[in-house]
């Protein structure tokens, strides 16, 4: 009898991967999320290729610590995205152990001919590396809400469980990162050359509301 | 209020998704006595590649056993961070059922320096400060080709003795 894995939820299909080493139900969990997790790592590294390999690392990583996972609701996006924010925190170490461990494992990493869209890849990662230069003048802390609230989609429980602090911590880690963002955008406005076009962000709400993007491009 | 907008969403190649999903169903269903055995070992091997007696474990030359893709790097290093490399492979059409072959390591990665994707320097694989012009000829610097512990070619600016330091084996062939 083949299983309905579309009809199970992030949590049941957990518990099976991890009670029963079942790579199948682990795979199930891999697709549902894994674009997601590339696009957050993205967007924290400004390189697709690091990316790339980060997304491999966070899945290995998760199923290493699989006896610590956080669901949000039934949903264990938001403790991968901070696994994610661990990994390109450390992207160097990261990357590293990764290679090792690639090395005792069947298959191999597969990436697409860089020439075949380089120019657009190129475009993004300037663009991505231009908005980080300018989150620099936040906290890591700060960065981290901007990263998971404003552009992973997830609503402020989701984000308190994956970074482990309570929901009022992540309010006020975004009031204070959106007021010194407006200070920057006022200032780039002010200065002859500005340096990145503002747009307008919906209030946070649930991942599956607030990243439709990431949901229909996921498909 | 406001934010700094970012790069559309991207999806991740189908080919190295499904790559990904193979290794972890593969590391999954691995015995967990297995995997603290070989990290034990794998522990061993990197103390001893620290040291100049773990130099002689480490073969002088090899041959690239996996040509799926080849790294490029800005610098002659492992550890200057994710934006000293980029991976390369060889596009093939969708459902060719396997993935192309990078036959020639070095020549690749040469063309990616003269077309100024590569820049010397440790940021020298992200993106570029100003567009890559594929016509132009920016300069390339000597090159040599180097083998990763999962068997892979790994092209860094330098000569032999860069593979040496570096504690790889360089490649044969």
């Amino acid at each position: 009898m083949t299983t309905d894995w579309t009809s199970l939820t992030d949590g049941q299909l957990w518990s099976r991967a991890a009670a029963e080493r079942d790579g199948e139900a682990f795979g199930e969990l891999f697709a549902r999320h894994v674009n997601a997790v590339y696009n957050h790592c993205f967007r924290r590294t400004g390189s697709w290729a690091a990316a790339e390999d980060l997304t491999s690392v966070v899945f290995l990583e998760a199923w290493r610590k699989r006896r610590d996972v956080r669901l949000a609701g039934e949903s264990i996006l938001p403790w991968l995205l901070a696994v994610a924010n661990n990994a390109t925190r450390n992207a160097d170490r990261s990357l590293r152990r990764h290679h090792r461990l690639l090395a005792r494992l069947p298959e191999p990493t597969a990436v697409p001919d860089i020439a075949e869209d380089a120019a657009s890849r190129a475009d993004e990662e300037r663009a991505m590396r231009r908005v980080l230069a300018e989150l620099r003048a936040l906290g890591e802390p700060e960065r981290e809400v901007i990263a998971l609230v404003d552009w992973a989609g997830l609503s402020y429980a989701e984000a308190a469980t994956a970074l482990g602090v309570p929901v009022g911590t992540v309010r006020s880690r975004l009031a204070r990162a959106r007021e010194q963002l407006r200070d920057r955008v006022a200032e780039a406005a002010d200065s002859p050359a500005p340096v990145t076009p503002v747009t307008p962000v919906t209030p946070a709400s649930p991942a599956s509301q607030a990243s439709p993007a990431v949901e229909e491009k996921a498909r | 209020m406001t934010s700094f907008p970012t790069p559309p969403v991207r999806t991740l190649p189908e080919q190295s998704a499904a790559a990904m999903r193979r290794r972890l169903a593969a590391e999954v269903a691995r015995k967990p006595g297995r995997r603290r055995l070989l990290f034990a070992a794998g522990g061993v091997l990197v103390a001893a590649g620290a040291t100049a007696a773990g130099y002689a474990f480490v073969p002088h030359s090899q041959p690239v056993t996996d040509k799926d893709l080849a790294r490029c790097y800005s610098v002659a290093s492992l550890s200057a961070g994710p934006q000293s490399f980029t991976s390369i492979a060889v596009a093939t059409p969708a459902n060719s059922g396997r993935p192309g072959q990078v036959a020639d390591a070095r020549g690749t990665c040469a063309s990616l320096w003269s077309q100024g994707f590569l820049r010397a320097g440790p940021q020298g694989a992200g993106a570029p400060s100003a567009p890559p012009s594929p016509g132009a000829n920016h300069p390339v610097p000597p090159l040599v080709t180097c083998v990763l512990p999962d068997g892979t070619a790994a092209v860094f600016p330098g000569d032999k003795s860069t593979c040496t330091t570096l504690g790889l084996p360089s490649a044969t062939g």
